[in-house]
Order: structure tokens, then C-alpha cells, then sequence
């Protein structure tokens, strides 16, 4: 089972490497906050995982619901600064 | 007009469901401190990311006007005062500096119990300093300028000016 | 500790690294930073230590994006090196 959990974080690490691209290479600001917001999903799953590959799940837990709650406050801070300066 | 009424309905509407959630989860975190990851300062952390929040949906006026900035920065000192105050309570007792097992006599408790109720109390002190903490800071650095009457006297420009005219 | 992760998590955690510093517009490396710490965190939770895992995500996911963007609203945007 712990091979099965380690493949499944490796492929969704490969696919958080597709998002960095985009966070990287975007031309926009707003393709870098969507891509963040994508990353930071994709991150308290493999909290999890790992969690499990480790065999005490209920500590890792704690930390993906921080994720949970407050992923969205970096992009509202952002969309403040628009809101203040004019989207530029 | 449609789009003045509906400004920022979204992120008020989601905020208002969020809110309570962050608080009662920060409250958690710092309970259980000793046995999960966590505790007195990532608690704290929380709970003033909880008022950002309000800062960030609603403006700098109904938070400001909740939790003044004299009064956050009262509730820091207190809470730095809970946490040193419990070890000098251990010390006054007779033992060192956050020995929590002096504590039993006066609270009236077996020794596991008074380290566990010595631990909590700390944990809420550190906590409170934390948040308040945080908060001024995100107040004083993201917030509309700081209140023209605390310079006033002191480095105004007027008084600059008025100081270097009668040397000339 | 498991090796496969921790090479992969630290090659993406030098690529977000070296992207921050090199880009001009000061807003994006803001937000590039906030990814940086999402991938730090990872790596601290698989390296065991769930206490710092926990420190680096709430401070950062909450506080310093705020206090950042913040610092870039009173100076300038774009950086002049």
C-alpha cells in the first residue's frame, strides 16, 4: 500500500510541476494567482499521503485544514492591491 | 448602480461563513498544543489571519473600530504577563522558573494535573501576545495611513517650515 | 524520509527560488513566493518535522502575503535593478 501512496504523490508532484510553469512563465499577473491557488490544493492532498506513508495520518492532517481554510487569502490581498491602485 | 450595490458581495458573503470556522479551529490549535502539532504561537497566527480577513473584506473601519489599536496592544502585554506571571508563580512557590509542579499546592490538584493546567495557561498567554501581535502589525503596515494627531506635535512639516523661516 | 519526493520537491523549491529573484514586477514575485512556501512546507511535513510544517504554512498562506503586499503598495512595482 505504501508503493500505491508514493506513485500517487509522485504523479501529482509531476502535475504540480505543470502548474509552476505557468506560475513562472505566466505573462499576466492573474495566470500566476490562479496557478498558486492550483498548487496550494494540490499540496494538502500530498499532506495527506504523506501522512499515510508515514502511518499517523492525524498529524497531517491539522495542517491540510490550515491549507483548506486559508488558501485564498493571498489572492484577496492581490485583488486589494487592484482594487486600490487600478489593474495595471 | 447594479454594480455599486453588488460590489464585493462575493467576497463579503464567503468571508461571513469563514470567519467563524478560522476562529473556532485557531481555538483548537491552541488546546491541544501539547499532544498535536500546534500550539500558543501557530494558534495565534490563525486567529489574526482570521481578522485580516475582515480587514480584507470589509475595510480598515469595522475592524479597527472592534479591536483599537491601544487596546491590541494592551491584550499583548497581557498575555506576555499571563505567561511570565505563571513562572513566577512557580518560582515565588519555591521551585525554578516554570516548574509547574510547585503549582499543586495552590491550586489544589495532583502534580500531572497542575503541569497540564500549567502548560494550558502558557499556551493561552503566548497565544494572546501572538495575536495581537500580528494584528497591529498588518494594521500599521497594510492599513490607510497612521492617525495625522500622533505626529502632529513632534515632525509635521508646517513645523519644519515655520522653524527654518526665521533663519532666513 | 522518502527520497524520491524530497529530490523532486527540491528542484521545483530552486526553480520558484531563481524565477523570485530574476523577474522584474515586484507583484509576481509575491505570488511566486507564496508558491515557494507551499513547497516548503512539503518539504519540512516530509522530512518529519510537523511542528515547523505547521509554523511555515500559517504564517506564510495567511500573514506575509498581506504584509508583502502591503510593502510593494507604498514603494514602487516594478523593481529598478
Amino acid at each position: 500500500m505504501n508503493t500505491f501512496f508514493l506513485g500517487v504523490d509522485i504523479f501529482l508532484s509531476l502535475l504540480v510541476f505543470c502548474c509552476l510553469y505557468r506560475v513562472v512563465c505566466g505573462p499576466t499577473i492573474i495566470d500566476r494567482m490562479i496557478a498558486v491557488g492550483a498548487i496550494g490544493t494540490k499540496t494538502l492532498i500530498i499532506l495527506i499521503l504523506i501522512g499515510f506513508i508515514f502511518g499517523r495520518v492525524e498529524m497531517f492532517m491539522d495542517i491540510s485544514i490550515v491549507y483548506a481554510l486559508l488558501n485564498f487569502v493571498g489572492t484577496l490581498a492581490v485583488a486589494k492591491y487592484f482594487e486600490g491602485k487600478g489593474e495595471c | 448602480m447594479l454594480t455599486k450595490i453588488y460590489e464585493n458581495l462575493i467576497v463579503k458573503t464567503i468571508c461571513r461563513i469563514m470567519i467563524p470556522f478560522i476562529q473556532i479551529y485557531a481555538l483548537y490549535v491552541i488546546a491541544h498544543g501539547h499532544y498535536s502539532p500546534g500550539g500558543g504561537f501557530q494558534g495565534g497566527v490563525i486567529l489574526a489571519a482570521a481578522l485580516a480577513l475582515i480587514f480584507l473584506a470589509y475595510g480598515q473601519e469595522p475592524v479597527v473600530r472592534r479591536l483599537t489599536p491601544n487596546l491590541a496592544l494592551s491584550l499583548c502585554g497581557i498575555g506576555v504577563f499571563i505567561y511570565a506571571g505563571t513562572g513566577l508563580l512557580c518560582l515565588l512557590s519555591g521551585g525554578n522558573f516554570l516548574d509547574y509542579a510547585r503549582l499543586a499546592p495552590i491550586l489544589g490538584v495532583a502534580i500531572p494535573r497542575a503541569r497540564s493546567l500549567g502548560i494550558f495557561g502558557v499556551e493561552i498567554g503566548v497565544g494572546l501576545a501572538v495575536m495581537t501581535a500580528m494584528y497591529s502589525i498588518i494594521i500599521d503596515v497594510a492599513g490607510n495611513s497612521a492617525s495625522p494627531d500622533r505626529h502632529a506635535a513632534s515632525s509635521s512639516p508646517e513645523n519644519l517650515n515655520n522653524n527654518a523661516e526665521p533663519a532666513a | 524520509m522518502i527520497w524520491q519526493l524530497d529530490l523532486l520537491i527540491l528542484v521545483f523549491v530552486i526553480i520558484c527560488a531563481l524565477a523570485a529573484i530574476n523577474i522584474k514586477d515586484l507583484l509576481s514575485a509575491v505570488i511566486i513566493l507564496g508558491a515557494y512556501s507551499f513547497l516548503m512546507c512539503l518539504l519540512w511535513a516530509e522530512m518529519g518535522a510537523v511542528d515547523v510544517a505547521f509554523t511555515e504554512a500559517s504564517v506564510a498562506a495567511a500573514v506575509s502575503t498581506i504584509l508583502f503586499v502591503g510593502a510593494v503598495l507604498k514603494t514602487t512595482r516594478r523593481s529598478k535593478d
